[in-house]
């Protein structure tokens, strides 16, 4: 029983996270052609609220969303439709990632129940790993990096990561039920 | 007696670090802010500015030793850990939508959900 409650709480998770990178996708297709001009801001500030305020329900949202949480740099964004999407290529990968990390995290299996917490420890650093070389490289002007690469660090971190939480509650769902069962 | 806290642990770390990144983040812009504000002859809301940004990462840095208090797993411990976890956690969160940052409402959220599951473990003999 409280197996199937949780993979019912892991599709929801899964099917939540799902229409929100489908509503990314969406908003800049199904808004009219160049109707979204360049939002370049920075991250915990509404930069383009007028322009958003007039869009339709609900794209208007999911624009105020990516005002709020992403620089949108038009260089380092998605354009499709002559539209920018919401947030930029790193946060895309990140979003992007998040449905495939709950759907991967089942396949996730340790040897011993000891090394769990070591190894989920080394999952989580080697998700952020990538995404913090690049970003501080760039960041310090070593090098600049590629959009493919923006939203294959993007992709890792939000995959990897949201996979290792998803076993952390896993972990604590199986020895809740072992533990009601004894 | 003893639980298996490895998942709470994990959980409320991983917001934890989130928590941290966050709030160092915002503590070396708060910095310079405040530093900026003093230079400028108003010490006092220099001050002001240099104490909040430091808010958060001292939240990150509680809900840390929470989550490793968490990894303890007696009972007492666990215990500890979930409610330091849960009431920094919950500041964290205030001070993320206070601020609108993003990394910090999701780490304290990661951290909420951490102290919720070491809170409600029950230890096993």
């Amino acid at each position: 029983m409280s197996s199937l409650k949780f993979s019912l709480f892991r599709l929801t998770l899964c099917s939540l996270s799902l229409a929100f990178v489908l509503l990314m996708v969406s908003a800049p297709l199904m808004l009219p052609i160049n109707s979204i001009p360049e939002l370049t801001g920075s991250p915990g500030d509404i930069d383009n609220g007028p322009v958003i305020h007039s869009l339709p329900v609900p794209w208007n949202s999911v624009y105020y969303f990516g005002d709020i949480w992403c620089h949108q740099r038009s260089d380092r964004s998605f354009t499709t439709n002559g539209n920018q999407f919401p947030v930029c290529i790193r946060c895309f990968g990140i979003f992007f990632g998040i449905p495939i990390g709950i759907l991967m995290s089942r396949q996730l299996r340790f040897q011993t129940r000891q090394d769990e917490s070591r190894w989920l420890l080394i999952l989580f650093m080697i998700a952020l790993f990538p995404i913090m070389i690049d970003g501080i490289g760039q960041a310090f002007g070593l090098w600049e990096s590629s959009n493919p690469v923006r939203f294959i660090t993007g992709s890792l971190a939000g995959g990897i990561s949201s996979a290792v939480v998803m076993k952390g509650i896993d972990l604590h769902q199986a020895h809740m039920a072992k533990s009601a069962d004894l | 007696m003893t639980g298996d806290s490895t998942g709470a642990f994990i959980v409320s770390l991983i917001g934890g670090i989130l928590m941290l990144i966050s709030g160092l983040f915002v503590a070396f812009l708060g910095s310079i802010c405040g530093a900026s504000f003093s230079a400028c002859g108003a010490s006092g809301a220099g001050t002001t500015i240099m104490i909040i940004s430091f808010l958060g990462l001292i939240s990150s840095i509680l809900v840390l030793i929470g989550s490793f208090f968490i990894k303890k797993g007696d009972s007492d411990s666990l215990r500890k850990g979930s409610i330091l976890v849960l009431i920094f956690g919950v500041l964290g969160l205030v001070f993320g939508a206070w601020g609108t940052l993003p990394l910090m409402i999701i780490g304290s959220i990661l951290a909420l959900v951490g102290g919720y599951m070491g809170y409600t473990l029950k230890p096993t003999p």
